[in-house]
């Protein structure tokens, strides 16, 4: 609450506001508020069921807030498809993993870099035509370490290069914001290091917003952090600060 | 007036014969998410053994008997044969039971040939009584009645007996209704097998109304089909409702606008589809 | 750009066929060539974006009584009535194009097969106007460089234009756009996350599929000089669906291939026997039951085709 004050004073990339979404009787988030920062590492903690999903779903589009705004770069996203806030500067993850499973890896890459090279309505020549977008792909498999198994089909990839090549079909869409749902879900410890790794070697100008559960990647990767619980926002601040709240370590690393 | 009271009535006779098979349809349909496509198929052979029961023995409730049996042991044995591509995927499913389809409509071509025919109504419903001052042909009329009540008692199987809720946990929760110890693969064989007998028995009924004929089983099919998506898939009531609203359409439309009736049924059933995708009754099935 | 060239290949082998073969065959073989050029631009609905049609012969059915109800109707010459005809069976996809991709799986089949028999119920009751089951006979061809009056001339009108359009077709799927119909096919989410408006990439690929029925559809009704409701009848659809399935979705010539087969099949049988559909019955069942990947699949470098395609490439 104390760190809200300060950020409210000047704009921030992303911002919500009152943010509330209703299934059915179940208030699944209720008035949430965020802001962040260009450039921020910035959390999103709570248990299971918190709605910390249900946030993402809302910020890319996925789901509709029955109230509450959303705002990228000052400009409202509210009523806009997901595939219009891609455009805008937005991308993904999905904590199930969702990629194409009979396409290559490279191709899974095409399919978005193609789309933020301008050229996914071409349909007189070959998609692996455009030299500045297969470069650009190239590049985001030599970056993830995935290049070796760019020809191969995705269901033959193991889970952990099956979740970083998640996190390289939303970089390749060059987004300004990049929303990871739980990366590292389901790894094993040395898996999860590479991803976390991964992100830390990110641009520092790229925005981040993760929602993990593991504390230790939570701290490790973010610099600022909100927790949700049961749909509210029960505390915002300072990595520092949050590990320290008194209602967190009560609720939710189970401190009496 | 007169016209119209006479339309209605026609209306309801092809709602009534259209419920009796799309219920199997739909109830499959919902259950194993199988579209049969050979479920049409199914109701003309239901007609055609009819129609040769009746004709050697006199008898409408043998043929009727004969018909449904026949059917219901046909589909069994498609069900079974099939088990796997039936519960794959949509493709397959489509390609498979209408490639069903064409080889029985082509074998009983070969074995009833290709004339139209007709089954006898039975002889205690040979009369025609008057209704709201129109002279109606009784059996039709036992055909409705026989569709209200069959309606009435099928759900009242489906939501008020065990054995319904049986089959309906198998709808909501294949994987749930066997780790409660259901036999799943019984319920369905089960299902399959009654729904494909119920089109055959219809198909009995029909004979004297309808006729029996080579191409009746697409027509027939298509129809069912309609009613299945504009009452929901999976529906009971659906398929009573949508029954009876394709059968006053379909009557009403070549009555009046012979011209275009294929238009006047088609068109009501896309814009239901648009309007609730899911049809009147439908809900979101799970996988 | 290989493939491409293989098309021509093809094309030029299959030119030589006049010279080889009767003219009984090379009508055949006209035919055949019109439904397999059919049959591999539904690959792009069934096989890319894997979109049930069971409806899709109305496109096909509809320019050719676009045409044909042109020029005894209304008096337009020939060319230009092509050209109504197909304005026709586009207008008919846009309009039922963007309702029907809302429904997904057995939901679009349906709906398919709504549109399909609204379109064909017209043709058969509508008798004052299109002449109801008994079809518009009479319809001339046009006048093109070469005579296409005679079978010969016929034949390789309809092999120039099924080279051309079996070109663009090629060109399309492995543009961005082709490629975006197999993202479209595994995971709408995915697809709206990365910038893919869902809706729009199946509309293109409902309209492109019918927009190539509708050209083979004008080179049917001028092979036959007559057009009747059987071109836009479901049973066309299904063994359309049949094709793509048999032939094998996505790799376009397996399509083309198990569409022409079957009109030969098809034509062969009819002669000797009543029991086509049974035949045709068959075929569904045992390719459904034995060859669940299609004839495309018996080539194993076939599934490998994207990968060949981006090979050069990323190892440069």
């Amino acid at each position: 609450m104390i760190a809200n004050a300060h950020q409210s004073e000047h704009v921030s990339l992303l911002s919500i506001r009152d943010i509330s979404v209703q299934f059915g009787g179940l208030l699944a988030l209720n008035a949430v508020n965020l802001d962040v920062n260009a450039g921020a590492r910035y959390g999103i903690l709570g248990p299971n069921g918190a709605g910390k999903t249900t946030l993402f779903n809302a910020i890319s589009g996925f789901v509709d807030p029955s109230k509450g705004e959303i705002k990228l770069n000052s400009k409202k996203l509210d009523g806009l498809p997901s595939h219009e806030r891609v455009l805008r500067g937005l991308s993904r993850t999905f904590q199930i993993t969702t990629l194409f499973p009979e396409l290559s890896v490279l191709e899974n890459v095409l399919m978005a870099a193609q789309v933020d090279a301008g050229k996914h309505q071409v349909f007189w020549r070959a998609a692996n035509s455009h030299k500045e977008v297969m470069q650009r792909v190239e590049a985001q498999l030599v970056d993830l370490n995935l290049s070796r198994l760019a020809l191969s089909t995705v269901s033959a990839l193991s889970y952990g290069e099956q979740r970083l090549l998640e996190i390289a079909v939303a970089l390749a869409s060059k987004p300004s914001v990049l929303l990871l749902d739980e990366p590292t879900a389901g790894l094993s410890a040395a898996e999860m290091r590479s991803v976390v790794d991964l992100i830390l070697k990110l641009p520092q100008d790229l925005t981040i917003v993760l929602i993990e559960h593991d504390l230790d990647v939570v701290f490790d990767v973010s610099e600022e952090l909100s927790v949700l619980h049961f749909g509210n926002m029960i505390a915002q601040g300072p990595a520092s600060q949050i590990r320290e709240d008194p209602l967190v370590r009560e609720v939710y690393l189970g401190e009496a | 007036m007169r016209f119209w009271i006479f339309q209605l009535l026609n209306g309801l006779t092809t709602g009534a014969l259209l419920f009796f098979v799309a219920s199997g349809l739909t109830v499959v349909f919902g259950l194993m998410r199988i579209l049969n496509l050979s479920h049409g198929a199914l109701f003309l052979l239901g007609g055609y053994v009819g129609l040769s029961v009746q004709h050697f023995t006199g008898n409408f409730f043998l043929a009727a008997l004969a018909g449904a049996a026949t059917s219901g042991l046909m589909g069994l044995l498609l069900q079974q044969t099939f088990t796997r591509t039936l519960l794959g995927s949509t493709f397959n499913q489509v390609l498979l039971t209408l490639g069903i389809a064409f080889i029985l409509n082509n074998g009983m071509l070969a074995i009833w040939g290709g004339l139209p025919q007709k089954l006898k109504t039975p002889d205690f419903l040979s009369e025609s009584i008057s209704v709201f001052g129109v002279t109606y042909p009784s059996y039709r009329l036992f055909l409705i009645v026989l569709a209200f009540a069959a309606g009435l008692a099928l759900w009242v199987f489906w939501e008020r007996s065990t054995l319904g809720a049986v089959v309906r946990s198998c709808v909501d929760d294949r994987e749930m209704a066997a780790a409660m110890g259901i036999r799943v693969d019984l319920v369905f064989a089960s299902v399959f097998a009654i729904g494909a007998s119920m089109a055959g028995l219809t198909g009995v009924l029909g004979g004297p109304v309808l006729g029996v004929y080579i191409g009746l089983d697409f027509e027939v099919l298509l129809l069912a089909v309609v009613v299945v998506v504009i009452g929901g898939i999976g529906s009971l009531n659906g398929a009573f409702v949508g029954s009876m609203m394709v059968g006053l359409i379909d009557t009403f439309g070549k009555a009046s606008f012979p011209e275009i009736s294929y238009f006047t049924l088609f068109a009501p059933v896309i814009l239901i589809l648009l309007l609730r995708p899911l049809g009147l009754f439908g809900r979101i099935l799970p996988e | 750009m290989k493939r491409v060239l293989i098309v021509i290949a093809v094309g030029f082998l299959l030119a030589v066929l006049p010279f080889i073969v009767s003219g009984y065959w090379l009508g055949l073989i006209t035919q055949a060539v019109i439904l397999g050029g059919f049959a591999m631009g539904l690959d792009l609905l069934v096989g890319f974006a894997r979109m049930p049609s069971i409806g899709h012969s109305t496109f096909f059915g509809l320019s050719g009584y676009g045409v044909a109800l042109a020029v005894t109707r209304f008096d337009v010459a020939i060319w230009p009535a092509v050209g109504i005809g197909l304005l026709l069976s586009l207008i008919a996809a846009l309009l039922f194009g963007p309702l029907a991709v809302r429904m997904r799986g057995l939901a679009f089949l349906t709906i398919t097969l709504a549109f399909g028999q609204l379109t064909w119920g017209l043709t058969t009751r509508w008798s004052s106007f299109t002449n109801g089951e008994n079809g518009i006979p009479g319809i001339s061809r046009p006048s093109f460089l070469w005579d296409i009056e005679t079978v010969v001339g016929y034949f390789y009108f309809t092999l120039l234009i099924a080279i051309a359009i079996s070109i663009f077709i090629i060109i399309f799927a492995e543009s961005p756009v082709g490629i975006s119909l197999l993202g479209v096919r595994n995971s709408d989410t995915r697809m709206s996350a990365l910038g893919y408006n869902i809706h729009s990439r199946r509309t293109i690929a409902f309209v492109v599929a019918a927009a190539v029925g509708a050209m083979y559809g004008i080179l049917n009704v001028f092979y036959n000089k007559f057009i009747g409701p059987g071109s836009l009848s479901w049973q066309l659809s299904a063994q359309m669906l049949l094709s793509v399935v048999v032939g094998g979705p996505v790799s376009l010539w397996g399509p083309f291939l198990a569409g022409s087969g079957i009109v030969i099949l098809k034509t062969m049988l009819i002669g000797t026997t009543q029991r086509w559909p049974m035949v045709l019955g068959l075929l569904y069942v045992v390719s459904v039951v034995f060859l669940p990947g299609g004839i495309a699949s018996l080539l194993p470098k076939v599934r490998a085709r994207f990968e060949k395609m981006f090979r050069g490439r990323v190892t440069e």
